[in-house]
């Protein structure tokens, strides 16, 4: 049992803790409902609580949202493709270069998101030189990019939750009459789903917030979402930013909720797998 | 459904023989047992009649059916595993199910199908549960029935109640054996419990370091052991080191220590041969004085009294330092360690082990 001391403390460890998580939010949130003139610092709370920046979120911002939307989708999914069979295929077998291959499908993670922005720039400009194809500035360019940095995320959560699947739901399977595809279509990719589910909700999100990668291969006209705040705080800042980003926060708030809907957080949290008890 | 028959299999893992030379004639409706300690190859020969791994050599067939080769799902097997191994994103009905949808059946056929074993097994009303959401002992009799829902030729089970407690054990092998009976399947069933394995079987194989050392009904087991081993590995059991004196007809006789001592039994044995006699503790009699010349007798000193409930368990020490286990009613029972006292028994109730 907990005692009342030990209560009061946890109460103010997770009060400091959510304030601390929290607040940046808030704060953004409230400074966006700015009423007043123009203003270049933020005012928090704010004066007369009006929508008026709202309207002034300028179009490209809502393109950018867009694009960055769209990539994100695309190369969580494409990512999934190849992190699900190179994590089955990994866990099970028993090769030499094994441990090799896990490292390279961990690697983007290790590498500085800026460096690799940099190294898919100098190949697209190689690769412009030899035939002539520029994909820098382009969707393929940058769902490359994007997939690169995103697949380590699916991998892992996978990896981690094959290691503590139950082979015997497998063999079960066979026992029972299915073949090997339907056994992973009915009982392997049902198991493994929380942790396609997490995995693809951390890739998205690395995907969608990615700064420093992405700059290196946005065009004119061709931005992704982050990378457009980042240019837009540079150089004309003004509380249509922070408008737009409050929609955004709203938006992620929804998009959990849905996935809590759909799925249920616990399950993601849990990443189980394994039989019943 | 079929017999299972094995045919001089083995299975080897680079020197290591985890299944040597196993013969094996599965009859139809036959509830057999493979018994044994961890690493004695059942659980591998088991897994080699599910097809999950294949002989090294050897032939496997269900009936007239060669199914050495075949993969698992093509062998028309059920399968019951120690964890239950359900499928955690299905619900009970849809566990048992599984196989029936593989195997096309239509939808109505199904859903009586998976009635009719919900019933069989006494969960209906947990049709729509999860596998996390039942008690241990639901989740077996659900996997039972997912593995019979499309009739198998041959129930594979290994170690299935190994994971409940003992109560819940005891009520489970009943359960187990009434469905099997009242299907009328082949199964082969896996465990290291001896008790179990007596309370199930119409057969039990003893194994040991991958091979076979006694095929029986557990009666004939029980009371006619042929090894040391299974005499050890059955029950509770007293070996005495004996040398062949004189034989004649169905009577052996023997000398251990120095003393006669009288066995009846059916082997042809040769004088001076050195062998094991098994005697059982509940078959041995304790007397402050020597019995009857008709049976056997040897002095010794009680060492050791323990009271369990049902039976006193009292340890004699032989006057050549080998102990006897005996078993008797609490009631007849008024020695204490140290008193000096005879214990005795029937020629018939000895066995003669080889080895």
């Amino acid at each position: 049992m907990q005692t009342w001391t030990e209560k009061i403390i946890l109460f103010i460890w997770c009060g400091f803790s959510y304030v601390f998580l929290l607040s940046p939010m808030v704060v953004v949130m409230g400074a966006s409902l700015h009423g007043g003139e123009f203003s270049a610092a933020i005012k928090f709370p704010p004066d007369e609580p009006s929508f008026q920046w709202y309207s002034k979120i300028p179009s490209e911002q809502f393109e950018a949202l867009a694009l960055s939307l769209l990539v994100a989708a695309v190369a969580t999914f494409i990512a999934a493709l190849i992190a699900i069979p190179a994590a089955l295929g990994l866990v099970r077998s028993n090769f030499k270069a094994k441990f090799a291959i896990t490292s390279v499908f961990r690697a983007p993670l290790q590498i500085p998101a800026i460096v690799s922005g940099i190294a898919f720039l100098q190949l697209y400009y190689l690769i412009f030189d030899t035939s002539g194809l520029m994909l820098a500035g382009t969707i393929p360019g940058m769902l490359l990019g994007h997939v690169f940095i995103a697949t380590p995320f699916l991998f892992g959560t996978i990896v981690a939750v094959l290691q503590r699947f139950d082979y015997r739901l497998e063999e079960a399977s066979y026992s029972l009459g299915a073949g090997r595809w339907r056994t992973l279509y009915r009982v392997t990719l049902p198991t493994i789903m929380p942790g396609i589910y997490s995995g693809g909700l951390y890739a998205f999100m690395v995907s969608f917030a990615d700064v420093p990668m992405s700059i290196f291969l946005t065009a004119p006209g061709f931005v992704t979402y982050p990378v457009e705040l980042f240019y837009a705080m540079e150089n004309d800042f003004d509380p249509s930013i922070l408008a737009s980003s409050s929609i955004v926060i709203v938006f992620c708030l929804a998009m959990l909720l849905v996935v809590q809907k759909v799925v249920g957080l616990e399950t993601l949290l849990r990443s189980g797998g394994g039989s019943a008890r | 459904m079929s017999g299972v028959k094995l045919d001089k299999i083995v299975k080897s893992y680079g020197s290591t023989m985890a299944v040597n030379d196993v013969s094996l004639d599965i009859k139809e409706g036959e509830f057999l047992t493979l018994l044994g300690p961890s690493g004695c190859g059942k659980t591998t020969t088991l897994r080699l009649i599910s097809g999950f791994i294949q002989p090294t050599s050897g032939a496997i067939h269900f009936g007239d059916k060669d199914v050495t080769g075949i993969a698992p799902q093509h062998r028309q097997i059920g399968m019951v595993f120690q964890d239950y191994a359900l499928f955690p994103h299905l619900t009970v009905s849809e566990n048992i199910s599984f196989g029936l949808v593989e195997r096309r059946y239509e939808k109505a056929a199904i859903k009586e199908r998976v009635d009719d074993l919900l019933a069989l097994i006494k969960l209906e009303e947990a049709a729509d549960r999860y596998p996390s959401e039942i008690s241990g002992g639901q989740a077996q009799r659900v996997a039972v029935a997912r593995a019979v829902a499309h009739p198998p030729s041959v129930l594979l089970m290994d170690e299935p109640l190994g994971a409940l407690d003992l109560k819940l054990r005891e009520t489970m092998q009943t359960e187990l054996r009434r469905i099997q009976q009242e299907l009328g399947i082949t199964a082969v069933y896996v465990t290291h419990d001896q008790s179990e394995a007596m309370n199930m079987s119409d057969r039990i194989v003893v194994m040991n370091q991958g091979v076979i050392e006694q095929i029986g009904s557990p009666k004939g087991i029980y009371s006619s052991p042929q090894s040391v081993f299974v005499a050890n590995f059955i029950g509770q059991v007293n070996v005495l080191n004996c040398n062949v004196t004189v034989q004649k007809d169905n009577i052996t006789e023997l000398e251990y220590q120095g003393q006669k001592i009288r066995a009846q039994h059916d082997k042809s044995l040769r004088q001076g041969t050195t062998t094991f006699l098994a005697i059982r503790p509940e078959d041995i009699k304790i007397t402050p004085k020597a019995a009857r010349k008709s049976q056997n007798s040897l002095k010794g000193v009680v060492s050791e009294a323990l009271f369990s409930g049902n039976v006193m368990k009292i340890s004699v020490e032989l006057e050549s330092g080998d102990c006897i286990k005996v078993e008797c009613p609490p009631k007849l029972n008024s020695f204490e360690i140290g008193n000096p006292v005879y214990v005795s028994w029937l020629p018939e109730d000895c066995n003669i082990l080889l080895n």
